[in-house]
């Protein structure tokens, strides 16, 4: 406990932590503010389809819907911003030259890392939580509420009102669940170099490759796709259809849990049985 | 009853090819100071990181306070303190800040409390709500040191504490060791370059070098008490030189002003009066151990 | 005996003129029972069978004010006809607007209906106006209609506890709809293999209504 205190006392007292917060209340407020001032517009522009058939009734540009909108521009900007920190926790240290002082107090080093493994991860959630809460919160205050019309490319969902509020907490929790690779993959770099930089950098690099195989329809990288960590984080998209695909939520979870296993156990291995130079 | 508060046996470091470590094995004795020294790239802060489990040995054993440092990190540590190169701190936070958050995970009781007492007994009162990015580098020196005895440690190991510290700065460490192992009976193990510093405040010195232990033990067994290095300023170096080899059988080594050479101490009186009746003016005469040259002799002749 | 006959006579020919009503009396007829009510709010049940979307059915609030002013109120999100279905009857109030011709006949939920076409006389947005109505009860039990800016729209008419009043209980709605299309950059599931809904290749769509509750001439202040 007095680890994890010390941890994240340290993580809340780095100016780069603040860049993050701030980073995405900049975007939240940036993206409500234009939908305030030309939404209309841009909703004409995506239901053209439909107004030569129907009339659409009812508050459509509302507070979920921004909201929704806003989760979807930041697909790239949170894990930049969760590895920003999580990707400093072992290597920063390495660099500053504190790593030396942490090792020699009476704490075995798979306690630090756990110890730091943790902090990232609540900081992973706290970020989450407060792009949820704030893109909400203001959403509804500055837009109002109603039902949800979820574009795709065939077609469009429309979630009543009543049923989104658990939707929206259950895509939190995924989206923690999927950065929490992210934060647990720029930890394990963290533990192979000496710098802030170089994790964040390979943590981002990771990430597009894969998103790039990803979304490619080449046959040869069929057999990889189910395998890759990009490829089940955006699921939380699915959250948002009318009749949830539980099987398919269970499946990309324990994806994303073996993956956070598995960076978890490389980072600590090497973290634990490393010679500390520096 | 053990004596030793740190045993090394049989220590082995290898990267790749290359020997850091070569069977090494050294006592450090409770209750004194210890000095480690050797050239550069001897081991030295090799040997002090497999003490403080930053590196992992090759092979080797590693006893600190009758236990074994595998498998006994966390009960050890509570008994350690240490500086490894420079001293380093979380910059973006207070003096203060740094040591109770290094406290609060020393797995020590009293150690929140000490954190005054501490800044105080390293000449750091008043400047402990600065962040320690305005220190200067003696102050996170200071700091360094204040950081090892917050938890009140049985051991504490410095690896070149007094890098970059003025001559004032040198002196006030000096008497701080020599009152932390009189009046707080601690362990001290050191590394420096500065020989006289060794000299002046050690008990026991360990002598390393290409990972090899070369010498270890009492200061005083090491160097033949009377033996002395004396060091003359005269006016006529060539007679006097001459003098000196004809009448003490010795070498001797000079430069324009200055005369040095090795001498027992019971010779110094005839040393005097042989220059005196010869009508050699002596200007100045000093006497010191030889620690430098036992170092020198041992270092390059391996 | 001869008064039977004379009786008989006179009732025959009544009854032969009552079918041989013109379709524009048919219409007229119609118009004139609906135009009893002044207004009415009901609560409405509205069902989606919309290719390309998919939405759960919604309760909402139906108001109905004379001549023509109709809207349905949700707090959620509506796909409704664009035709309002009560703008053909500013078309069909005015008799010398339009020419009426009967051109079948047919049975329409198990009454026997009579097919009017209804042309507007001078230019106007409805091109077209098919109407079913039975005329013993002057009920519409179909409308088809077919307008320059919005296109061909079906309604159907099931009537029940308010068929005194002319009010349905169920309209259903069938609606020509356009291909869904929308930039990719737009899409949220890129490259996803899921469909919204299952494609039956049709490009109708259907709107299902159900109304309970009316609330007929009273104050309407909602429209």
């Amino acid at each position: 406990m007095k680890l994890i205190t010390f941890e994240l006392y340290k993580i809340f007292s780095k100016p780069r932590t603040y860049i993050a917060y701030g980073s995405i209340l900049i975007i939240i407020f940036l993206i409500e503010f234009a939908l305030k001032a030309s939404g209309e517009e841009y909703l004409d522009f995506i239901l053209n389809t439909f107004k030569d058939s129907f009339v659409l009734e009812g508050n459509i540009l509302n507070g979920y819907m921004v909201s929704f909108i806003i989760l979807q521009t930041l697909i790239i900007q949170m894990p930049l911003l969760v590895a920003l920190v999580t990707g400093d926790l072992i290597s920063g240290e390495a660099s500053s030259g504190t790593i030396k002082i942490l090792l020699t107090k009476p704490n075995s080093r798979s306690a630090i890392f756990f110890s730091k493994w943790i902090s990232g991860e609540l900081y992973t959630a706290s970020i989450v939580m407060i792009l949820g809460i704030i893109s909400l919160l203001c959403g509804v205050l500055l837009f109002g509420i109603g039902d949800l019309m979820v574009l795709k490319s065939d077609g469009v969902e429309i979630i009543q009102s009543q049923d989104l509020i658990w939707r929206f907490g259950l895509t939190f929790c995924f989206a923690i669940l999927g950065l929490s690779v992210v934060a647990t993959l720029s930890m394990m770099i963290s533990t192979y170099v000496d710098n802030s930089i170089s994790p964040i950098i390979l943590t981002m690099a990771i990430i597009i490759l894969f998103t790039i195989i990803g979304t490619m329809d080449v046959p040869l990288f069929d057999f990889i796709r189910p395998y890759l960590f990009t490829t089940h984080m955006i699921i939380w998209k699915n959250m948002f259809d009318q009749q949830l695909d539980f099987l398919l939520i269970w499946k990309s979870s324990i994806v994303l849990i073996i993956h956070i296993i598995v960076f978890y156990w490389v980072g600590w291995y090497h973290f634990k049985h490393k010679d500390i130079l520096n | 009853m053990h004596t030793s508060a740190i045993s090394v046996k049989n220590l082995y470091k290898s990267y790749g090819h290359f020997e850091a470590l070569h069977d090494l094995s050294i006592e450090v004795p409770k209750g004194k100071i210890t000095g480690l020294l050797g050239p550069n790239g001897a081991g030295k802060s090799t040997l002090m990181r497999c003490i403080l489990g930053l590196i992992k040995p090759t092979t080797g054993y590693i006893n600190i306070l009758n236990q074994s440092l595998v498998g006994n990190k966390h009960n050890i540590f509570k008994d350690i303190g240490c500086i490894i190169e420079k001293p380093d701190f979380y910059t973006y936070l207070t003096a203060k800040k740094n040591l109770e958050l290094l406290a609060m995970i020393s797995k020590s009781d009293q150690a929140i409390s000490n954190i005054q007492k501490c800044i105080d007994l390293v000449g750091l009162t008043g400047r402990e709500k600065d962040k320690v990015k305005t220190f200067s580098h003696g102050m996170k020196q200071r700091l360094g040191i204040a950081q090892c005895l917050i938890h009140d440690p049985e051991i504490i190991i410095l690896d070149e504490p007094t890098t970059g510290l003025d001559p004032e700065g040198i002196i006030e460490f000096r008497q701080l060791i020599i009152r932390l192992r009189d009046e707080f009976k601690k362990t001290i193990l050191l590394s420096s370059h500065i020989l006289s510093e060794i000299e002046f405040v050690a008990d026991h010195i360990i002598i390393i070098n290409k990972g090899k232990l070369i010498s270890q033990g009492n200061i005083m067994q090491l160097l033949n008490e009377e033996d002395m290095i004396i060091h003359l300023e005269v006016d006529d170096v060539s007679r006097c030189k001459a003098i000196i080899q004809e009448t003490f059988g010795i070498n001797v080594k000079s430069d324009d002003l200055f005369i040095q050479f090795k001498l027992n101490k019971n010779n110094i009186p005839s040393l005097v009066n042989t220059l005196v009746q010869h009508q050699i003016k002596i200007f100045r005469l000093d006497s010191k151990r030889g620690l430098e040259e036992l170092y020198l002799n041992i270092t390059t002749n391996i | 005996m001869k008064m039977k006959y004379y009786i008989g006579f006179i009732l025959l020919c009544i009854a032969f003129s009552v079918d041989a009503q013109s379709p524009k009396q048919i219409v007229h007829s119609c118009v004139k029972k609906f135009e009893l009510i002044n207004s009415y709010k009901a609560k409405v049940h509205l069902d989606f069978d919309l290719p390309d979307i998919n939405m759960k059915s919604r309760d909402a609030k139906v108001y109905y004010k004379k001549p023509n002013k109709f809207k349905i109120k949700s707090q959620g999100i509506l796909f409704l006809p664009k035709q309002n279905p009560y703008e053909s009857f500013d078309l069909l109030r005015d008799t010398n607007a339009y020419t009426a011709v009967l051109v079948n006949e047919e049975i329409v939920q198990q009454k026997k209906c009579k097919i009017i076409l209804v042309v507007p006389t001078k230019q106007e947005d409805i091109i077209l106006c098919k109407l079913w109505i039975e005329d013993r009860n002057q009920l519409i039990y179909k409308i088809q209609l077919t307008t320059k800016s919005n296109g061909t729209i079906l309604a159907d008419y099931y009537y029940g506890s308010y068929i005194k009043s002319g009010l349905p209980d169920k309209t259903i709605y069938e609606i020509e709809m356009n291909k869904f299309k929308i930039p990719k950059a737009l899409a949220v599931d890129l490259n996803g293999k899921k469909k919204v809904k299952k494609s039956t290749g049709a490009n109708t769509g259907t709107i299902q209504m159900l109304f309970t509750e009316y609330q007929i001439n009273i104050p309407v202040t909602e429209i």
